[in-house]
């Protein structure tokens, strides 16, 4: 080095250029060794980032499952409370066209019997859900809980509404992409 | 070298540099252009500068020698940090997603359903009480409630006190059916169809079904209520 040298004097090449060589090359290799490590762990890293991505899909896929089974079924258990004599058919269509199944043969089956008895009793229901939650739910089926609230009005009641709360258990099942509804029952 | 021996003066080697094939050699401080005496008349024979005379053969620790080298390693460094800063933040950074109508639960399975069998078993024993250890199931029941709601049970709790010892009321009250409404890693409502069995001294018992969304947040020993909504 120049260590001892006047500060006028030329430092030659051979004080400096080698050493600074030197020191040159062991910061390089260090750097070196450095980056590959860096890109070992960058590696690894892709890895994770790309399994937490695919199991980011999976869980996005199912979180909106929960969302498309309880709009499914809020759907159908409102279609079955809102039920109005002069206007069944389109009312009882709004039940069948959610359900399948067992659920929707015993629509089918008995149509013509419901529309007769809503006619006679002149009944009108109407209501809404309040709160749906999901019991349970796999890739294709899932069963729903509904407590709805709303009023019936038939000529037991004077024609009068009277108020009238439902706690509604539905299993759906899922038919070429839609969830559809193969059971509905009172929960006692 | 020099011609100052009088020895022919030899070919000038021509300097082989990709870096810089006809610029003139760099200048550093001390180098033997600068240090060595110039002869009148002749032109010193310059020594190659350092730099070029890596290209005439290696030296030891050459391969990793030089600016260029260490700029692109730490350019190299940077990119490389940068990448793990976006993977950490990817995999470890990024925070759950909120609820919301088209995805209602966005905790896992195992989670919700830890939070929905809570709620259920809280709800039962909050909600059910007997005339002969009501002080003391109330004080139970506050346990598993945030302060808050602790704070607006007991009030609730100590406002029909009265009526309900003299009654002598045994309250049951029993989870049919529940499902998950909402969920988060923090925060679970589960709806419950709840049937409540009352008796009365002197009074067969009445059977009377009920609707909750019961509102659970995580604490550090489980499951807390933070609210009991019934219709």
């Amino acid at each position: 080095m120049a260590a001892g040298r006047s500060g006028g004097d030329p430092v030659t090449g051979s004080d400096t250029g080698e050493p600074f060589r030197e020191r040159s090359g062991t910061v390089n290799v260090v750097l070196y060794v450095l980056a590959l490590v860096l890109a070992c762990a960058a590696v690894f890293g892709g890895v994770l980032a790309y399994q937490e991505h695919g199991e980011r899909e999976r869980a996005a896929a199912e979180q909106e499952r929960y969302g498309d089974v309880l709009a499914a079924a809020t759907a159908e258990a409102e279609a079955f409370i809102n039920i109005r004599y002069d206007d069944a058919k389109a009312s009882i269509d709004r039940v069948a066209a959610g359900a399948t199944g067992a659920f929707r043969k015993q629509y089918d089956s008995s149509t013509e019997g419901v529309l007769e008895v809503l006619r006679e009793n002149r009944s009108v229901m109407d209501g809404s859900v309040v709160w749906a939650g999901v019991v349970t739910l796999d890739d294709d089926s899932a069963t729903v809980i509904a407590a709805t609230q709303g009023t019936v009005a038939n000529v037991q009641t004077g024609n009068k509404p009277i108020a009238r709360n439902f706690r509604l258990q539905l299993d759906l099942v899922l038919r070429d992409g839609v969830w559809l509804t193969n059971d509905l029952q009172f929960v006692g | 070298m020099s011609n100052d021996t009088g020895n022919p003066r030899p070919p000038r080697r021509r300097v082989i540099s990709s870096a810089a094939p006809t610029a003139r050699p760099r200048r550093i401080a001390g180098s033997r252009e600068e240090e060595a005496p110039r002869s009148s008349g002749t032109a010193p024979d310059p020594a190659p500068p350092a730099d070029d005379q890596e290209s005439l053969g290696p030296r030891p620790s050459a391969g990793f020698a030089g600016t260029r080298t260490t700029l692109a390693l730490v350019v190299a460094l940077v990119l490389l940090v940068l990448t793990l800063a976006g993977e950490a933040w990817y995999v470890w950074g990024r925070e759950e997603p909120a609820t919301s109508s088209s995805r209602p639960v966005v905790a896992g399975t195992i989670s919700h359903r830890a939070g929905v069998e809570a709620a259920s078993r809280a709800a039962e024993q909050i909600l059910s009480r007997s005339f002969e250890e009501y002080d003391a199931q109330v004080e139970d029941a506050t346990e598993l409630m945030t302060d808050a709601f602790a704070a607006e049970y007991r009030q609730t709790v100590a406002d029909i006190r009265a009526d309900f010892v003299k009654a002598r009321t045994e309250l049951v009250m029993d989870v049919v059916a529940a499902g998950v409404v909402r969920a988060s890693s923090e925060q679970v409502q589960a709806l419950l169809f709840l049937n409540q069995y009352v008796t009365k001294k002197g009074q067969e018992t009445s059977v009377t079904p009920y609707r909750a969304l019961v509102t659970v947040v995580r604490a550090d020993g489980g499951w807390l209520v933070q609210d009991i909504e019934t219709r």
